[in-house]
């Protein structure tokens, strides 16, 4: 008589079981890993919705009691100066960084300039300057030529800061878009100038589009330049404004809170706005006429 | 008058020369192919014609008149690019008027015109379409009205057609060579296929490492190569090469092969005894003998039935013939026997290539 052997009955069933482990696994390693980068967020929005008293009977994480969304109403009323001082800063420098990187990116890829990657490779380095170490001597230019307290200064500053990466980023892009676009341009009688607006401009969208979601995000949470640069309260950015809901001796944590929400709320729109361009600009491949 | 001319012409990138004082004159509406094998030189000297290369040394003219440093627009040239170059985020109607729009032609003006290229070229039905809506035939056509549509004096072409399949490929040969006998302006075609050069050209200008070997009509360069370059660089199948020794007796000449056997060569040749040569041996040429009747024979290697043709390939002593012979006829046994009449065997000094 044969005994059936067990340990091939096992072996037959290991191969469906493992797969599955391993997904289920991979599927609850993503779930905690999304909680605990989500979990900022989630505080921020609960807390945005109590009471002072609230939180100091109940603690950081248990359910409003009161529920208070006029929290955000007081929020918005508050930073509402704030938020006019950072659309100011924020639109211009975003198109202060596109031009001149763009015009910065042409160049370095269409045109054969002696120094040209000495140019592009020096303008890259700057940005791995600590923005630390540039803080005292920007603030004692500016304030020798007299732009201290103005919104040129953190418009100029932000313009400054983000070229390096849009160079990058542009440069990357132009030097997918093939030679003989530009050449044939130029027998169509295009200038330098025409080539770069009528052709490279339109045909970089996708780029554009992703290098203007990010540096608006990035222009628009700027903290330590418009602490900085600026000392009139009415041309202190938003997330300056947001530290005025800190007293001396008290916090009002759910206006903070609410604050906060009110100022992210503009970046979600910018990116819900342009998402699909954005998506297709982080992810574009070569160009194809 | 848009006749084009080249005078000592020189082109370097660094230290390598790749064009070596080349002077050619390409009449006005004359229809004049440059090919070469790649590295030859032949797209650079289109650039430098277009303006879109400087050159190192000589002179460029066009219409009699200097364009040395002037810009493709100022030399009144088009350009039709191997890739096409369309603008992609613009419509067709926008690609062919680009340049129209750009020399300020009024806007009724310039729409007449693009309606007039787009019957020509059989796109009228497109001109609302982007490139990526378009396929490699459609694209070339635009890329020919792009082109047209400034009535320059002078069009450039950089491998055109080497994108497109086989079948559209000789569909759009037999189309340009219609469209230039309608508007008969001077064309320069760069390609490196011979067969588009023998079809569309006027002339053929063979290059090789930045130097003219021989321009002239396509048939005089198939019939009368000057040097082996030219000879096994026109034709296809390849010419065949034999070496040889020169055997003069009174007024015969004869070439004597490898293996001891001889060919009778043409009279007339100004060759003495004891000269190395190189045979040239067409492969339309090598007629089929009947058995043991041939003057060169061998093992057959390889049959390719074309059709009309078929091409065979056999052994002959240590090197390998290639013939063409008539579809129809069978190809039997296992040896080929080939004849060829004196008269057409190309003969050429040994030493330097060059044809005798």
């Amino acid at each position: 008589m044969t005994i059936v052997d067990k340990p091939a009955v096992a072996d037959r069933k290991k191969p469906r079981l493992l797969p599955a482990l391993a997904r289920t696994a991979r599927i609850l390693a993503l779930l905690f890993a999304t909680t605990i980068f989500f979990l900022p967020i989630l505080g921020s929005l609960l807390t945005s919705v109590r009471t002072v008293g609230d939180i100091l009977r109940n603690g950081g994480w248990s359910i409003p009691n009161p529920f208070s969304p006029e929290n955000f109403i007081g929020a918005a009323v508050g930073l509402a100066p704030y938020l006019k001082a950072s659309t100011i800063v924020t639109l211009p420098s975003i198109m202060g960084v596109l031009l001149v990187a763009s015009m910065a990116s042409y160049a370095i890829s269409r045109l054969r300039f002696s120094g040209r990657m000495v140019v592009f490779f020096t303008l890259i380095t700057l940005s791995f300057v600590p923005v630390q170490v540039q803080l005292i001597p920007i603030f004692s230019l500016f304030n020798a030529i007299g732009l201290y307290d103005t919104y040129l200064a953190i418009i100029i500053v932000q313009i400054m800061r983000h070229i390096p990466f849009a160079v990058l980023v542009l440069t990357s892009f132009f030097n997918t878009v093939p030679a003989e676009l530009r050449e044939a341009a130029r027998v169509d009688g295009a200038s330098e100038w025409t080539v770069y607006w009528r052709i490279f401009i339109p045909i970089g969208r996708p780029a554009f589009v992703a290098l203007l979601v990010l540096e608006f995000t990035w222009i628009w949470n700027d903290l330590l330049w418009g602490l900085v640069l600026v000392q009139s309260n009415d041309k202190r950015p938003v997330t300056v404004g947001i530290l005025n809901f800190q007293g001396e001796h008290t916090v009002a944590w759910p206006l903070i809170a609410a604050g906060a929400v009110v100022a992210a709320l503009p970046t979600v729109m910018v990116f819900l706005l342009f998402q699909k361009h954005f998506i297709r600009g982080m992810t574009m491949g070569a160009v194809k006429g | 008058m848009a006749a084009i001319g080249l005078q000592d012409l020189r082109k370097s990138f660094g230290a390598t020369e790749v064009i070596k004082s080349l002077s050619l004159t390409i009449d006005d509406g004359e229809f004049v192919a440059l090919v070469g094998p790649s590295g030859c030189g032949k797209s650079t000297l289109l650039r430098i014609i277009a303006g879109l290369e400087p050159e190192s040394g000589g002179k460029v003219s066009i219409g009699g008149q200097l364009v040395n440093g002037m810009t493709p627009r100022e030399r009144n040239i088009a350009m039709v690019f191997q890739s096409y170059a369309l603008y992609p985020h613009m419509t067709v109607r926008q690609n062919i008027s680009f340049n129209l729009e750009l020399s300020r032609v009024p806007r009724q003006r310039a729409a007449a015109e693009v309606a007039r290229v787009a019957d020509l070229l059989q796109i009228s039905g497109l001109l609302d379409r982007r490139p990526a809506q378009l396929s490699g035939g459609q694209r070339q056509r635009v890329a020919m009205g792009r082109a047209m549509v400034r009535d320059p004096d002078v069009f450039l072409f950089d491998e055109p057609l080497s994108n497109l399949d086989a079948q559209l490929r000789i569909q759009m040969r037999g189309e340009m060579k219609r469209l230039h006998q309608k508007v008969r302006r001077t064309s320069v075609y760069v390609t490196h296929d011979q067969i588009e050069a023998m079809t569309l050209a006027d002339r053929i200008v063979v290059l090789n490492s930045g130097r003219i070997e021989q321009h002239g009509r396509p048939m005089e360069l198939y019939e009368r190569p000057a040097n082996l370059f030219v000879a096994t660089f026109i034709g296809s199948p390849a010419m065949n090469l034999l070496k040889a020794v020169a055997k003069r007796e009174g007024h015969a000449l004869s070439a004597c092969l490898a293996d001891g056997s001889e060919l009778p060569l043409a009279l007339g040749l100004p060759v003495e005894t004891g000269r190395e040569l190189v045979l040239g041996l067409r492969p339309e040429h090598l007629a089929q003998a009947s058995d043991e009747g041939g003057q060169l024979s061998g093992p057959v290697l390889l049959v390719e039935p074309t059709g009309a043709q078929t091409h065979v390939t056999f052994g002959f002593r240590d090197s390998e013939l290639t013939a063409v012979v008539d579809g129809a006829a069978p190809v039997t046994g296992g040896t080929f026997n080939a004849t060829v009449l004196p008269d057409q065997i190309h003969v050429f000094d040994q030493a330097t290539g060059t044809r005798l």
